[in-house]
């Protein structure tokens, strides 16, 4: 299981190098996103490659979820096919994560939350 | 007055007589006068005649004038007398008149009240229903009412001159007398004397005597008057209370069953032995409870319902419950109870039995039930069906039975006999019980003998020049069947439906079959979806010895489906009466065409459970369901039960999607539910071990995809698959929920030899189907 970790801007983006996240490899995939995540506010799992999932791989991903949400950060999806995306909505688990089409697109999400809480708040002290 | 009326007018024709006497008297005295008178002149007249001197007769005229006078006066005088007389004895009679007058009123006024005292007296005596009567001194009947007849038996002729020592029993005759004659003489009544007599009948009857003394002029007593009651029926009466009180009583102490008063608060007034043995406390203790203490919590909630239902009804039960015995066990009663109206409030009496025995009863009925169930499933099975092998040779077969309360008389059998030829064998013997199942056991053990039979004949002299035997005709196994059989079940009188089917796949897929009064089977045609029933025309074994039996040909294309059924199926009534029918299996197999023979039965099972409403079935349901190849070869692979296999699990499933030519949706759930069947296998199946391995084997019929997975780990066999938490608060358990939302069939069964399956099934959208088809004609065209 490799993960190509980049920052783009505030954003921890991921991306899974691999096409397929099941029960052959989620142990793997867990034990390096736990390294990956760790301390991240903004992540943005990039799923392009991955062409199918099964109940592991989801389950892995819900754990990645409830670790960012934990710290307080936020997770997004990006790139998951129509087979993957297809067990996303057979488990309704579409409506728990937030799911975009492209990269772009989830960066800009992104980028439009943080003006929104800056707005909202004071800037804070330091920057992620 | 009307008496002194009377006197004057009885004097008036006395005093008339008087006076008529009087003037009589005097007009007899001046008549006298007048012919003297006449006499006189006539003499004188006479005497002139001859003398003629006057002179001396006007002298005598003066003289008699005067004696005229004084007879006159006398006469007066005399009236006079008489009248006064007259009145003195009128007055005299006029006064003895009204003293008689008043005399006879007096005693007529007498005789009267009398007479209505008599009336009285008799009236009262024969309407009382007491028998009164007066005896002389002697004891002699003098007088006897009319109810003697009803009292004794005689009427009171026959008593008049009779003793009442007469009616005494004899043994009491002494003490009677001298009783009788001591009330005698010293005048005392008799005072409610409760004594026997006989009747004229010869039976008895008790009698409350009371009399009093009649008294003499001088006082002493002359007889006795009185009266008799019957008291026989107030003894009896008193007798049955008694009698009655005795048996209630006993019957409160000596019942088994508890009989127990208490408030509508629960409070105990009363209880009897058996009540108290119930709950092992004693009279004493019982003061101090209400049923509350004693009645286990769980059943609080239904004493309050019964509660209720006694204030609206008067009644409650009967109900079973529990009751906490002072040693703290349980014992199970049953009650019924009666709201009742007493002076100091209302009460209820509980009837309460203790069914500890009965309840052990049921439950040994139970466990014998269920062990005759066990040893009618356990015939049903060994004796009268067979193991249905899934898999037979061209074909998939499935079979359902579902055995009805009783023990029938359907068997069925599939037996394999060439590589490309099988035989299905169903039937069903009139009736119930243990004689139609062993019927139904002779009459398939002679079948299958016949065929052995037959095979092994056609085989010995041949068996040189052939290398498979000559199957016999599967007219040729029903008629020698018939002829071992028919005998045999004409003189047991049964009969046996049957239907003996041969598929055959060279060099034409064709099915030989003979239908002995049997249901008739389904033939579905993949091609079309169309139904069709196999007709056949021969009676069932056990009609006629002369019945000649004939077969009949079906040919079929690859993939058709056949349901062999028995009338159970058919026969199956909903609540109003309705069979489920012939056209209702019809419309069934068609809407279920795609499902395989396994899912097709069992969801049969289900339409007709829902049909009838329940799962009681009557009569068997018993099914084969054979299922021939499609024109597709099956894809079979083999793999290590291990995580890096995943990828050729994905790509086993995308080639049976492109033999099937799906796309889309049906390939991506073909892919996660194989996938997640596969790793739930290596995962809980072999539970990790790497030495596991499985065999997918996959099927493309024209309307399905099937795929049977084989692994020889543990069975794992979810009655359900669950509903995860859809939400993000669990990280797993979704696999079965996959596996089961992304098929349309799914089978954990065991499998032969320690093997067990999982059988996928996915139905393939109407337009894959066509698509399919094409295909499939075009390859078979190029194949040609």
């Amino acid at each position: 299981m490799k993960l190509r970790v980049e920052q783009s801007g505030n954003v921890t983006v991921i991306h899974v190098e691999s096409n397929h996240l099941d029960a052959g490899n989620t142990t793997q995939f867990r034990n390096a996103m736990s390294e990956a995540i760790a301390g991240r506010q903004a992540v943005l799992i990039d799923l392009t490659d991955v062409q199918f999932v099964d109940s592991s791989g989801l389950g892995a991903l819900l754990s990645c979820l409830r670790q960012i949400s934990a710290d307080g950060g936020r997770l997004r999806l990006c790139g998951i096919s129509r087979t993957v995306r297809s067990l996303f909505e057979l488990v309704r688990m579409h409506r728990v994560f937030e799911i975009h089409g492209s990269r772009e697109e989830a960066l800009a999400a992104f980028a439009s939350e943080r003006n929104d809480d800056e707005g909202a708040a004071p800037p804070p002290e330091e920057a992620p | 007055m009307a008496y002194g009326t009377q006197a004057d007018r009885a004097l008036r024709p006395l005093a008339a007589a008087w006076a008529a006497m009087l003037v009589a008297a005097m007009l007899a005295a001046a008549a006298l006068q007048g012919i003297d008178e006449r006499y006189r002149v006539r003499a004188e007249q006479a005497s002139s005649a001859h003398a003629g001197t006057p002179t001396g007769d006007a002298r005598d005229l003066g003289g008699r004038r005067f004696e005229w006078i004084l007879t006159g006066i006398t006469t007066l005088g005399l009236l006079g007398v008489g009248a006064a007389l007259y009145r003195r004895a009128a007055r005299r009679i006029r006064r003895e008149l009204v003293r008689l007058e008043s005399e006879i009123q007096t005693r007529t006024q007498t005789e009267h009240a009398l007479r209505r005292s008599e009336s009285r007296f008799r009236d009262i005596a024969e309407s009382v229903p007491d028998w009164i009567w007066e005896v002389d001194t002697e004891g002699r009947y003098t007088y006897c009412s009319a109810r003697a007849q009803e009292v004794v038996g005689y009427a009171p002729d026959e008593l008049a001159g009779r003793t009442f020592y007469d009616l005494i029993l004899p043994e009491n005759v002494d003490r009677a007398r001298a009783a009788f004659e001591k009330c005698v003489s010293e005048r005392r009544p008799v005072k409610d004397l409760v004594n026997w007599r006989r009747r004229k009948d010869g039976g008895t009857v008790r009698l409350l005597t009371n009399g009093v003394p009649l008294l003499g002029k001088s006082g002493e007593a002359v007889g006795f008057r009185g009266v008799d009651r019957d008291v026989t029926d107030r003894r009896r009466a008193e007798d049955a209370l008694r009698r009655s009180e005795e048996k209630f009583r006993l019957m409160y102490e000596e019942s088994p069953l508890g009989l127990v008063l208490s408030d509508v608060h629960g409070g105990y007034l009363e209880a009897n032995p058996a009540y108290l043995r119930i709950i092992g406390y004693t009279a004493e203790d019982l003061s101090r409870l209400t049923f509350w203490d004693i009645t286990p919590p769980e059943y609080h909630g239904r004493e309050y319902d019964n509660q209720l239902i006694l204030r609206y009804t008067g009644r409650y039960g009967p109900y079973e419950k529990e009751y906490i015995r002072k040693d703290g066990s349980r014992v199970p009663v049953l009650l019924n109870g009666a709201l009742i109206e007493s002076p100091e409030g209302p009460r209820v009496w509980s009837i309460v039995e203790d069914i500890t025995r009965r309840k052990r009863a049921e439950s040994e009925l139970a466990r014998v039930q269920r062990a005759e169930a066990d040893l009618r499933s356990r015939i049903q099975q060994h004796l009268l069906i067979g193991r249905t092998p899934e898999r037979l040779p061209g074909a998939a077969a499935a079979a359902l039975s579902v055995p009805s309360e009783q023990l029938d008389g359907d068997f069925y059998d599939v037996c394999p006999l060439q590589p490309d030829c099988f035989d299905v064998i169903v039937g069903d013997v009139m009736g119930k019980g243990a004689t139609a199942a062993l019927v139904s056991a002779a009459t398939k053990n002679a079948l299958l003998r016949t065929l052995t039979q037959l095979i092994a004949t056609s085989t010995c002299g041949s068996e040189t020049e052939r290398r498979e035997p000559i199957l016999p005709d599967p007219a040729r196994v029903v008629q020698d069947t018939h002829r071992e059989v028919t005998p045999q079940l004409i003189e047991v009188e049964r009969f046996v439906t049957l239907m003996y089917a041969r598929f055959r796949f060279a060099p034409h897929p064709v099915v030989t079959y003979v239908n002995a009064g049997h249901a008739r089977p389904l033939h579905l045609r993949r091609s079309t979806g169309v139904c069709t029933f196999l007709e056949g025309g021969n009676v069932p074994l056990g009609f006629t010895e002369h019945e000649r039996y004939e077969q009949r040909h079906a040919p079929f294309e690859p993939g058709d489906l056949f349901l062999f059924y028995s009338d159970g199926v058919t026969e199956a009534r909903n609540p109003s009466g309705v069979f489920f029918g012939e056209d209702r299996l019809r419309a069934y197999v068609e809407a279920n065409h795609w499902r395989t023979p396994r899912g097709m039965l069992e969801e049969l099972r289900r339409e007709v459970a829902r049909f009838i409403g329940g799962e009681g079935f009557l009569d068997d349901l018993t099914c084969v369901a054979i299922e021939t190849d499609g024109p597709q070869r099956p894809r079979t692979v083999e793999l290590a039960a291990a995580y890096p296999e995943m990828a050729h699990v994905r790509e086993f499933a995308n080639q049976l999607c492109d033999d099937a030519h799906t796309d889309g949706r049906t390939r991506d759930r073909v892919i996660l539910a194989l996938h997640e069947c596969a790793s739930n296998v290596i995962r809980h199946g072999y539970n990790g071990r790497a030495d596991g391995a499985f065999t997918l084997e996959g099927r493309v019929q024209p309307n399905r995809i099937a795929v049977q997975l084989t692994h020889r780990g543990v069975a794992y066999a979810p009655a359900a698959a669950r509903t995860p938490a859809l939400d993000s608060t669990r990280e797993g358990g979704f696999g079965l929920y996959i596996i089961d939302q992304t098929t349309d069939e799914v089978w954990y069964a065991p499998g032969r030899n320690g093997e067990q399956t999982v059988s996928l099934v996915w139905r393939l959208e109407p337009d894959e189907h066509r698509e399919a088809l094409r295909t499939d004609e075009a390859a078979s065209r190029t194949k040609r």
